[in-house]
């Protein structure tokens, strides 16, 4: 899941990334991208993420999105 | 270098959006995006020079130029080098903003270079460079970045380093041709999902009501005032639980945007805004630092409902917003995408830095400018870091007046306000204002009675002319005498104070009489036309159960108490002394049409009336005597201003009977009378007069009331009376006595309607939405009235009264009248008129003005008049045929069929040239069975054929003689589910006594077949037909057998695959028939429909199936009259004729079938084939007729569509525009002439031109009369449509015209939704094949589907028979 995360961010962004890099308040990709990478792991991993956990907790770094996606799928 | 010509390059989405605004406003500077950083430093202008040479190296946008081809398609070039030097100039710190401003207006040549730059040096000694850019190669991103590197490039050349651009960066070339492939891949739909946002765009909305000038095209930008203190509040929302996403920019730009669409809601009072916002597009890396146009505007719409809060709005456009995110992506702005965007929010999260060490303030400048559509733009940005974000309104002041450029930034700020104090608020409570147009109540004004305004003028006037009829006439001594002595005899009939009388007379004297002696007795009255049906009036009498009914004796009014008086009879009688009677109670009771149900009846206190009589005077007559005519119904309140007005004013009432019979036009008799000064009177009634009766008359003061008055028309009346003569509309429902909102007609007002103006003295007015909250100024809501004019309340009728008569939502213990109108308030604090609220309308889900689109109807230069009227869309469209073809029978409401004078339809007389090639298709029964072992070729043993049994006569007789020919044969009958009892009675006793194995089929899907088949066909034979040939199909092909027999009669040939076309031509084969039908069997068996989506049609998908399953028609093979089977059917085989079905038919569902056909096509289904069986001998044309004149029993029908689940389309409106005009009107110059006024999606389909319009008794149009009568021949359908560009397409919408019977076909139609189906196909192929002596294929025209393709299709196939030949 982390492996096919990383892989679909990086080309999005056209840049290489890790796991552990965090994502969003280093600027790396935006707000409106981040969009897309939620959309992308909705359908995906068959999720539905609702407005109100679309927060930086859950998605600034590939792990954060990794550990987040185990909770919803397992709830 | 050589000189040939450069590479050019297409435009992407957006920069041709902003290209085409730039053509069509040439000198237009709102697409300049003007920026200036003041840099707090000494610089070297030679080495910025320099520096900014390296920018236009490292940037191709900034060498992007513009040319138009020979085509006029722009191209863009880039180029190699541009020569360009940043000017310096000096100015004087007072001088600066003038010089900007003036720089600002400096034209940009597309075709030379795409942004001016200077250098400013100024007082101090600091510099100003001023960069502006055309947005068609720039963004807001594009100046950080140009910012940045000139800072760099600068500072590198001052300490001799190396230029560092930066290698990784894509050009702005690049990265569009990345976006033109990004825009051809259907990535997750995209392209639907923005094509599907231009479709869907909703109206412009009137801000404020106001209308666009087109003369103010100039912007504004308004700082908003948004201070400290509500920034804090916004940031404690933003990191709040409830708020907080993926980081604070995005927060914030979701609450703009829904403080935003909060704000235009209200004050458009619209329930869908669509926001446009800049999607970025640099999410990649490399396209980060590119120079150019990459984001792209892309829309977004929020539905607010009446229940709405900001937080629920809030979370609404969270969800809407994340959509946008996800589809957005480089490529999806497109012309399409673009409609329907008139607000921006335009959230700019970008921060510039210093120049190098030197501190600087960037600034962008609003060039005064805004795109034609744009009515405000949103703006929010904080360039400089000082993280204190400032927000602007650009305002369009095309889309404003004075005051709303005011209201517009001070209101959003109140809306935003009202989010930070309360999120859990109702977004229709916040108040914009409208509480301060709505003044404090003044005391309540001691109201002069009726009675003493009367005896007044009695006094006065006594010699004066009160009553004038025919001739006749009575002064107000001897009226006064006259009403004092049926007063009398009012009471000597026990008539009290507060009790009702019933006045049933025709205008006259005596009506008048009455009315008064009514009220000097304390009584009320009610006055009943003579026009009235008895059973209502019956229901009238007995709702307010009269003392005393005035009128001619009559039995059917008997148990009341009748009484009748002429002023002989009242001469006779001796004068009596009125005892004292108190005033309080009287008044009168007016019965209002309602439409439905018991009528209702509006009970006006005597006070009521007074203060209306009183207003009216002043208002009307002021100090003169009004003489008016008494020519309206007495039911109509309008008619108390007649009669009471020239009393209290000593003018006189001329009275005119009503006619006898026929419609009663009295106005046309009034309007000549020299004694009259002033009027009463309807709009419809105007319209009955001719042009220059109002110069001619006597009249100065003309009083219209009960409709809404058209502009145009007062105007008309205006002119003839000169500047002496007054219009005045007055407004008023019967429960707020007759009127009490007035309006002097001013013919400089430009608006479609004449406004209905201010409330008279003492009446209060509200105007508020579905919730009861206020509406802000210019906003439509329902108008709630209250004051001293208002009614007691509905006689008898307590429910009706609470409904309508409730409590003020701002005052205690204050009722307010639920008119049920529709009004905004100008800001004149006058009240315009919008129509009935239960009236309004939606058209393509937009609602609709219907005065606005009746205005432009009628501002088209022929059109007198124009009314919308929303009508069942459920008609009955049937009409019963006024004769049958002498040889066919062939009904005459058969569609564009023609007749000859003899009364032979076209296909008779057309039918005898091509006879002989009719007969050389059919065959002989001899060589029936050699064509069916043919066709098996000896491969089954069991069976030779399956024969498709339905139980009816053709079937039964045809498997009858199969057997007889000694074929095996499996029978094969569907069960749909309907098959009458005797039918299948005969089938069992066919089968054994033949001794024939036989099969039943069945579907579950049969009832969702059936419904199918009704909407797409309006028949139900059809579907059943289609799931008869599925399943018999799969079936033979199970069991191998290698034909399907059927016994469709030679009619249902004509019906259903054979056209008159096939056999007209010359060299005529048979086979050629054959094999176009196959053509056509393929192309049916793969349409989508219900059959192909509940049964297995995969069998279809290969043509294999069609090669091992022949069709065999029987009746091609066999000649028999309709007497000599019967005599076969029923003598020789025992079969007998269904008596459950009604007709020789063996279905039940059938019938229904008929009905819907009947009803929504207009004639019946079997009118067609039943010609044709007559034509070709197997019916009588006495037996059609009767057949085709079957009874149809409506509870039968009813309990058929219960049982398949059909439901037909109830309250199912459909908007009609009639009109009336001096000559014939060309519908679709009439769309053009409309389209320069509304978009598209507001004009109606329906247009119907009438002779005249039907008025009621009250005299307004009467538009139940209207949707009744019967207009079906005038009527067509239109819309704005796609029409047919070159000669071939011209060709084929002919020919499609001709064949479809449609009037109006768009050639990008599809033919299978505009009902087409395989026997249409077949025609219009032929025809064209005919014509253009080509071999087009049937299966092509199926893929091809529009006129358009078809067209195109057509082209190539001539142009490669061409080049074949000349090769």
């Amino acid at each position: 899941m982390i492996e096919e995360i990383t892989k679909y961010i990086s080309e999005e962004i056209d840049t290489d990334i890790n796991a552990e890099e965090e994502l969003l308040s280093s600027g790396l990709i935006d707000s409106i991208t981040i969009m897309k990478v939620i959309a992308f792991l909705e359908e995906t991993y068959d999720v539905k993420v609702p407005p109100q956990d679309m927060v930086i907790e859950n998605f600034n770094t590939v792990q954060s999105m990794g550990d987040y996606l185990k909770g919803q799928l397992q709830s | 270098m050589t000189q040939d010509s450069p590479i050019t390059h297409s435009l992407t989405g957006s920069q041709s959006s902003i290209w085409a605004g730039q053509k069509l406003s040439p000198k237009s500077i709102a697409n300049y995006l003007p920026h200036t950083f003041e840099i707090e430093g000494k610089l070297d202008p030679d080495i910025f020079n320099q520096a900014f040479s390296i920018l236009l190296k490292n940037n191709d946008a900034l060498r992007t130029i513009f040319e138009e081809d020979d085509k006029s398609d722009v191209r863009q070039i880039i180029k190699e080098e541009i020569d360009y030097k940043i000017e310096l100039f000096e100015i004087p710190s007072n001088d600066l903003k003038e010089f900007i401003e003036k720089r600002i207006r400096k034209p940009i040549d597309l075709g030379l270079r795409p942004f001016d730059s200077v250098l400013i040096k100024t007082d101090s000694g600091s510099f100003i460079w001023y960069l502006n850019i055309h947005h068609i190669v720039a963004d807001a991103s594009s100046f950080k970045i140009l910012f940045e590197q000139q800072a760099k490039e600068y500072f590198n050349l001052i300490d001799g380093k190396e230029s560092s651009a930066e290698k990784d960066s894509a050009s702005f070339l690049e990265y569009r041709e990345f976006e033109a492939n990004k825009r051809g891949v259907k990535e997750s739909n995209n392209e639907d999902y923005w094509g599907r946002k231009g479709q869907l765009a909703p109206k412009k909305p009137k801000l404020y009501g106001y209308p666009e000038d087109p003369t103010r095209n100039k912007g504004r930008r308004v700082k908003l005032p948004i201070d400290e203190s509500l920034k804090d509040k916004l940031d404690v929302k933003v990191n709040s639980d409830s708020y907080r996403s993926l980081n604070p920019d995005l927060t914030k730009f979701t609450i703009w945007a829904t403080v935003f669409t909060a704000y235009i809601s209200r004050v458009s009072g619209e329930s869908v805004v669509r926001l446009g916002s800049p999607f970025p597009n640099r999410n990649l890396k490399k396209y980060r630092n590119t120079v150019g146009l990459l984001i792209e505007v892309l829309p977004f719409d929020i539905k607010i409902e009446a229940e709405d809060s900001f937080f629920s709005l809030f979370q609404k456009v969270r969800t809407e917003l994340f959509d946008f995110f996800k589809h957005g992506n480089p490529g999806a702005q497109s012309l399409q995408s673009s409609r329907g965007i008139h607000f921006v929010v335009n959230y700019i999260p970008l921060h510039f830095g210093d120049f190098g060490f030197y501190p600087t303030r960037t600034k962008w400048h609003f060039p005064d400018e805004l795109d034609e559509s744009h009515q405000i733009r949103l703006q929010a940005y904080d360039f400089n870091s000082s993280s204190n974000q400032d927000f602007y309104f650009d305002i369009n002041e095309k889309y404003f007046s004075d005051q709303g450029l005011k209201w517009a930034p001070q209101h959003f700020v109140e809306v935003f306000n009202a989010f930070l104090l309360d999120d859990n608020q109702l977004i229709s409570e916040v108040d914009l204002g409208s509480k301060k147009l709505f003044k404090e109540k003044s005391a309540p004004r001691k109201i002069l009675s009726l009675a003493s305004q009367l005896s007044q003028s009695f006094k006065e006037n006594k010699d004066l002319i009160a009553l004038s009829k025919d001739g006749h006439t009575l002064n107000y001594s001897e009226l006064n005498d006259l009403v004092n002595r049926l007063a009398g005899e009012f009471q000597s009939k026990g008539v009290k104070a507060g009790e009702v009388v019933a006045i049933h007379k025709p205008r006259s004297f005596e009506y008048i009489i009455a009315v008064l002696a009514v009220l000097r007795i304390g009584g009320k009255f009610v006055p009943i036309p003579m026009d009235i049906p008895s059973l209502r009036m019956q229901g009238i009498l007995k709702d307010v159960n009269p003392k005393l009914i005035i009128t001619k004796q009559t039995q059917e009014l008997s148990g009341l108490n009748q009484f009748d008086f002429s002023i002989d009879s009242l001469q006779k009688l001796s004068p009596t002394n009125l005892e004292n009677v108190s005033p309080n109670e009287s008044g009168y009771i007016l019965f209002t049409s309602g439409s439905t149900g018991r009528p209702k009846g509006v009970e006006i206190g005597i006070d009521s009336l007074s203060n209306y009589i009183e207003q009216s005077r002043s208002m009307y007559s002021k100090g003169h005597k009004a003489s008016m005519p008494f020519f309206t119904s007495i039911g109509f309140d309008l008619t108390i201003t007649s009669i009471f007005l020239p009393l209290v004013t000593g003018g006189s009432i001329h009275i005119y009977e009503e006619s006898k019979s026929g419609p009663d036009l009295s106005v046309l008799e009034a309007i000549k009378n020299p004694e009259i000064n002033t009027i009463k009177l309807t709009p419809s009634h105007a319209r009955l007069l001719k042009q220059g009766a109002w110069k001619e008359s006597g009249i100065e003061v003309v009083i219209f009331g009960g409709e809404n008055l058209e502009s145009g028309l007062a105007s008309e009346i205006q002119f003839e009376l000169g500047s002496k003569g007054k219009v005045f509309n007055e407004y008023g429902p019967t429960e707020a006595t007759v009127g009490c909102i007035v309006h002097e007609f001013n013919p400089k007002e430009d608006l479609p309607s004449v406004l209905i103006g201010k409330p008279i003295e003492g009446c209060e007015y509200l105007i508020l939405d579905g919730a009861k909250n206020l509406v802000p100024m210019g906003v439509p809501g329902e108008l709630y009235l209250s004051g001293p004019g208002l009614a007691k309340g509905y006689w008898n009728n307590p429910k009706a009264t609470l409904k309508s008569f409730i409590d003020s939502p701002f005052e205690e213990n204050a009722t307010i009248y639920k008119t049920g109108d529709l009004v905004r308030l100008h800001e004149n604090e006058c009240l315009e008129y919008l129509g009935r609220i239960d009236e309004q309308i939606k058209l393509n889900g937009v609602r609709i003005e219907a005065q606005e689109l009746e205005s432009v109807i009628a501002s088209m230069p022929q059109i007198e008049e124009a009314h919308i009227v929303v009508a069942d869309a459920n008609q009955d469209h049937y009409e019963t045929p006024e004769f049958y073809c002498r040889n066919c029978g062939l009904p005459s409401n058969y569609p564009d069929a023609t007749f000859n004078d003899e009364q032979v339809c076209s296909l008779c007389e057309s039918f005898d040239d091509y006879q002989r090639n009719v007969s050389s298709y059919f065959k002989s029964i001899e060589n029936l069975k050699s064509e069916i072992t043919g066709l098996g070729d000896g491969r089954n043993t069991q069976y030779d054929c399956l024969m498709l049994l339905s139980g009816g006569k053709d079937s039964s007789y045809a498997l009858a003689k199969l057997v007889e020919l000694d074929l095996k044969v499996l029978a094969f009958t569907l069960d749909n589910g309907f098959i009458s009892d005797n039918a299948k009675a005969n089938i069992d006793h066919l089968t054994k006594q033949l001794r024939v194995d036989h099969v039943y089929g069945t579907t579950e899907a049969m009832n969702a077949i059936f419904r199918d088949s009704i909407e797409r066909h309006q028949n139900v034979c059809n579907g059943c037909f289609k799931t008869v040939y599925t399943l018999s199909t799969k079936l033979a092909l199970d069991k191998n057998i290698p034909v399907i027999v059927t016994g469709l009669s030679r009619g249902q040939f004509f019906e259903t695959r054979l056209t008159e076309e096939l056999f007209v031509k010359e060299d005529f084969d048979p086979t050629d028939i054959d094999n176009i039908i196959l053509e056509a069997r393929k192309s049916y068996h793969r349409t989508k429909d219900a059959v192909s989506e509940y049964l297995d049609v995969s069998l279809f998908e290969n043509d294999e199936v069609f090669d091992k399953v022949s069709f065999v028609d029987f009746y091609r093979f066999s000649d028999v009259s309709l007497s000599e089977m019967m005599d076969y059917l029923e003598n020789k085989i025992g079969w007998k004729r269904p008596e459950d079905t009604g007709r020789s038919t063996n279905c039940i569902i059938n019938d229904l079938g008929i009905y819907v056909h009947k009803k929504r096509k207009g004639y019946h289904n079997y009118a067609f084939p039943y010609s044709w069986d007559v034509r070709v001998g197997h019916k009588k044309r006495e037996e059609t007729i009767d057949e085709l004149n079957d009874y149809l029993s409506q509870e039968e029908i009813d309990q058929l569509m219960e049982e398949i689940g059909f439901h037909e389309p109830k309250n199912k409106k459909e908007i009609r525009a009639y009109f009336k005009a001096s000559s014939k009107v060309d519908l679709n110059a009439l769309i053009k002439h409309m389209g320069q006024y509304l978009p598209s999606n507001m004009i109606p389909s329906n247009f119907i031109q009438v002779e005249s319009f039907p008025l009621t008794s009250n005299g307004k149009i009467d538009k139940t009369a209207l949707v009744k009568h019967d207009f079906s021949s005038e009527r067509k359908k239109v819309g704005p449509i796609e029409k047919p560009k070159n000669k071939i397409e011209q060709l084929v919408h002919d020919t499609w015209v001709m064949v479809m019977k449609e009037d109006n076909i768009d050639v990008t139609d599809s033919f299978i939704a505009l009902g087409g189906n395989s026997l249409l196909a077949i025609r219009i192929v032929s025809l064209l094949n005919k014509r253009l002596k080509l071999d087009v294929g049937i299966q092509n025209f199926f893929e091809l589907g529009s006129i358009r393709k078809i067209s195109s299709f057509i082209e190539s196939e001539i142009r490669s028979r061409l080049q074949s030949r000349n090769n």
